[in-house]
């Protein structure tokens, strides 16, 4: 098992409900200092984007801090000695599209990536039936390859990537791009259907931006994940205090949800 | 076997000057920096204004069966007014860029009394209003 999983396991067997912010590394120079703030305030795990040209699953908001952190000559190379200063002891993930790292080269990729501290990705556009090599070359750095399902997976698929997906599942809340208003979160009843097939935690991610939202995702998951609603606080021009009252919010309502129903 | 040529637009030729990768599920030739960042294409026809080109051309590319030029968005009215004129056919700025390389190429490469024959790949009553803007201003 990879070690970010047996952590995310550890967390979920203590009852606690992770919170899981997205941060765009390099969109400012003090990236590292919201990353901390977070940490402090009671993240679980930090989700950091390693921005993309192309982004396809993200919504403008995200776009934008890609963009400006592309910008700023953001590269894998340069998070990965940026995050050398990052003083936290919660899991790092990253999440990037594949273009980034087959470009990098797999290898040295998941090798540079693991060096950093990271210990699971999410590439939101590399499908199970492409994935083989990208698998095999983080295993071999203990780096989690964490997949996604969606509100469209069929069960079939939904049980093939539930049972290959390591570190956490990741549900996605709702059929649209990151950061997209609308209707209420179908992550629950995803989360649930995952739980049916495996033992590894499942997490809701797109389509949540309140605390209710998450409290509401982590009734039937194991964590929440918030992405857009965290960036677009940056892009505003957060302080680090606004980014520990921010997570501080989300902690809180996720420490006061109901418990886990299995039945 | 009879060569096969494909012509790209000169502002977005990825297998003249792109590079392997993969973007939008498929594994091509694309416009990309050092990073693997996409960078952008430039062309008069939206349907070639692309940082990618479909993986069967790049296959055709890689395996020496198809030979592809460029042709730039210049010559790419004229040939489109050419066809139109001459045949009654009008097509689509995409597939301008075959007719402007047959224009430019006809007794350079290609010999007198050669026959090529060429895939009108779209029509052009789609672009017809973008070609009148476009011919109204260089008046």
């Amino acid at each position: 098992m990879t070690s970010l999983e047996t952590s995310l396991r550890s967390l979920r067997d203590g009852g606690r409900k992770a919170f899981v912010p997205y941060f765009m590394a390099g969109a400012s120079k003090d990236w590292l200092r919201h990353v901390e703030a977070a940490a402090h305030a009671g993240a679980d795990a930090i989700e950091i984007g390693l921005p993309f040209s192309d982004p396809m699953i993200d919504g403008v908001v995200i776009q934008e801090a890609a963009l400006r952190s592309l910008e700023r000559g953001t590269s894998i190379d340069s998070v990965v000695s940026e995050l050398d200063d990052l003083e936290v002891d919660v899991p790092l993930i990253a999440m990037t599209y594949y273009n980034v790292v087959l470009h990098g080269g797999l290898e040295r990729s998941a090798s540079l990536l693991r060096g950093a501290r990271v210990s699971g990705v999410i590439i939101p556009d590399l499908p199970l039936e492409e994935a083989l090599e990208w698998e095999g070359a983080c295993a071999q750095h203990d780096l989690a390859t964490i997949f996604l399902v969606a509100p469209s997976t069929p069960p079939t698929r939904l049980e093939m990537i539930a049972q290959r997906t390591k570190g956490f599942c990741y549900a996605q809340g709702r059929m649209a791009v990151t950061g997209t208003p609308g209707a209420r979160s179908e992550g629950g009843a995803i989360a649930t259907a995952v739980r049916a097939v495996t033992d590894v935690p499942v997490y809701v991610g797109i389509g949540i931006s309140t605390p209710a939202q998450a409290s509401d995702a982590a009734s039937q998951a194991d964590g929440a994940i918030v992405g857009t609603a965290m960036v677009e606080l940056l892009l505003r021009g957060a302080s680090v205090g606004d980014v520990e009252s921010f997570v501080a919010s989300f902690r809180h309502a996720l420490d006061h949800a109901p418990a886990t129903d299995f039945a | 076997m009879l060569p096969a040529f494909g012509v790209e637009a000169a502002g977005g030729s990825a297998i003249r000057t792109g590079s392997p990768g993969v973007l939008h599920g498929m594994r091509s030739m694309l416009l990309q920096d050092e990073f693997g960042q996409i960078e952008e294409a430039h062309s008069i026809s939206a349907g070639l204004d692309y940082p990618g080109i479909g993986p069967e051309h790049a296959y055709l590319a890689h395996a020496q069966r198809a030979q592809y030029e460029s042709a730039t968005d210049d010559e790419v009215i004229p040939a489109l007014q050419l066809l139109s004129e001459l045949e009654g056919i009008v097509p689509a700025l995409e597939t301008a860029h075959a007719i402007a390389w047959l224009v430019r190429e006809a007794r350079v490469s290609i010999a007198p009394g050669s026959t090529v024959l060429v895939n009108l790949s779209g029509r052009g009553d789609k672009d017809v209003a973008q070609v009148r803007e476009i011919l109204r201003g260089a008046k």
